[in-house]
């Protein structure tokens, strides 16, 4: 039982999918915010149905071939799984009007960077809370794909739950394999709950705000 | 120098191949109420929005002029407080002047609602709030679009009341559309009635009596008068 206690994988696996889902939500929330303006709009969204299409499981191998089984590779591909659920949220916060709120604000000449402050910018950021809901989840995916890259480097990043499970089958080890599935299901069950308590606490009294109180 | 907020000649308003206004004729001078009505689905609502489009830029028309500059309170029927902010958060964005607002959040029976949220106010308080930002922005222009259908009869007249006595307070203008032929004769110095679509101006009654308008007006003769004229106008035949 020893060696399946590995709270050092916890930590590494733990440690990717933070790093990975905080990359991945930036560049989700810049991807979309590019998105929005006139002339960019039609190519993001072609390019965001295109590569969001790629199965990660896919990428693995092109990974190990041309960036190595560094962290990089790992990391990139946890943040480019998270980015594009991000992506399509912010997107469609964006897309998002609402005509008579914006009459009101225009009539009140009420434009440039207050219009952004007041009315643009609580849409986004609606949409970028929803959007990390859903990568939390996809986040802990990717982690398994991420660590399918290659444990074997030395140091400090040598390790993780989803090697663990990798191994498990490959060594026929069921008990090994059920474990890191099971320590998957509880991470995965804790860190939405952790978001979900700190957005619950944080915008507790805007409950048209908040799409997590509203969803439950 | 022209008097004249808005002008409009000749105006047609097309949406896909169905034409809604055919053809309109609207000058609204400075410190003017003008009330619109009509059949439901002949462009009234659609062309107060055409308007405020051509104010902030995103329409053109070469059949309208509108002052430029001009600051506009739109109300619409029942929606537009942005729903991310308290009810005191979106009278700030109007207004940074914390007296008018607490004023005016008493005077329209608001103050047990100044940190709801828009979704946590039931329709007649929605309306009130909106009431509540166009007042408190204090604009050269209100338009509203059927403000106040849900409001109970204890409150309305007490509502108009404040809300005509405000806009005569800020030398402002009033244009309105509304079914409300009461709330029309209230407020406004003429009701221009509009035919079914394709509309144009079906005829127009002038209400002249002086402004601040008090609740004893409507309980008036003159009152009732205008009442009957408006009916017969809107039910006659052209």
């Amino acid at each position: 039982m020893d060696s399946l206690i590995q709270f050092y994988d916890i930590f590494l696996s733990s440690l990717r999918w933070l790093i990975g889902l905080s990359i991945g939500c930036v560049l989700g929330l810049f991807f979309a915010i590019l998105g929005s303006y006139k002339y960019s709009k039609k190519p993001s969204k072609i390019i965001n149905d295109f590569l969001r299409a790629i199965p990660i499981i896919g990428l693995v191998p092109v990974i190990q071939m041309n960036i190595g089984i560094n962290e990089f590779g790992k990391i990139g591909l946890i943040a480019w799984a998270v980015m594009f659920p991000v992506w399509i949220t912010v997107r469609t916060a964006l897309n998002k009007k609402f005509d008579d709120s914006e009459l009101m604000l225009s009539g009140a000449n009420i434009i440039g960077y207050k219009y952004f402050r007041l009315y643009t910018f609580p849409k986004l950021f609606s949409g970028f809370l929803n959007g990390i809901e859903i990568a939390i989840g996809i986040a802990w995916l990717a982690v398994v794909a991420g660590e399918w890259v290659g444990t074997y480097t030395q140091g400090f990043w040598s390790g993780g739950l989803g090697y663990k499970l990798i191994l498990g089958y490959e060594l026929n080890n069921w008990e090994m394999v059920h474990y890191n599935l099971l320590i998957f299901g509880i991470l995965g069950f804790t860190s939405a709950h952790l978001w979900r308590f700190i957005i619950k606490t944080l915008f507790k009294n805007n409950k048209s705000f908040n799409p997590i109180i509203k969803m439950n | 120098m022209s008097n004249s907020l808005i002008d409009i000649n000749s105006l047609k308003i097309e949406i896909g191949a169905t034409e809604l206004i055919s053809s309109l004729d609207l000058s609204l001078n400075s410190n003017e109420r003008i009330g619109i009505t009509g059949p439901s689905g002949c462009g009234k609502t659609t062309l107060l929005k055409y308007l405020l489009k051509i104010h902030s830029g995103k329409e053109d028309s070469s059949k309208v002029s509108l002052k430029k500059g001009l600051s506009i309170a739109y109300m619409p029927q029942s929606e537009g407080l942005l729903p991310w902010f308290s009810l005191i958060k979106n009278l700030e964005v109007y207004s940074n002047n914390q007296d008018i607002i607490k004023n005016t959040l008493e005077e329209l029976g608001l103050e047990n609602n100044k940190y709801s949220f828009p979704t946590q106010m039931s329709g007649g308080e929605s309306q009130r709030a909106l009431l509540a930002t166009a007042i408190v922005s204090k604009p050269d222009l209100f338009i509203a679009d059927e403000p106040l259908t849900e409001l109970d009869l204890a409150n309305k007249w007490n509502i108009l009341e404040y809300w005509s006595k405000e806009i005569s307070k800020v030398n402002s203008t009033l244009l309105l559309v509304s079914h409300d032929i009461e709330t029309l004769i209230y407020l406004c110095d003429k009701v221009i009635v509009l035919t079914d679509k394709p509309s144009t101006i079906k005829g127009t009654m002038n209400v002249v009596e002086t402004h601040p308008r008090l609740k004893e007006f409507i309980v008036s003769n003159n009152y009732l008068d205008y009442k009957s004229e408006l009916v017969e106008l809107i039910n006659g035949k052209l």
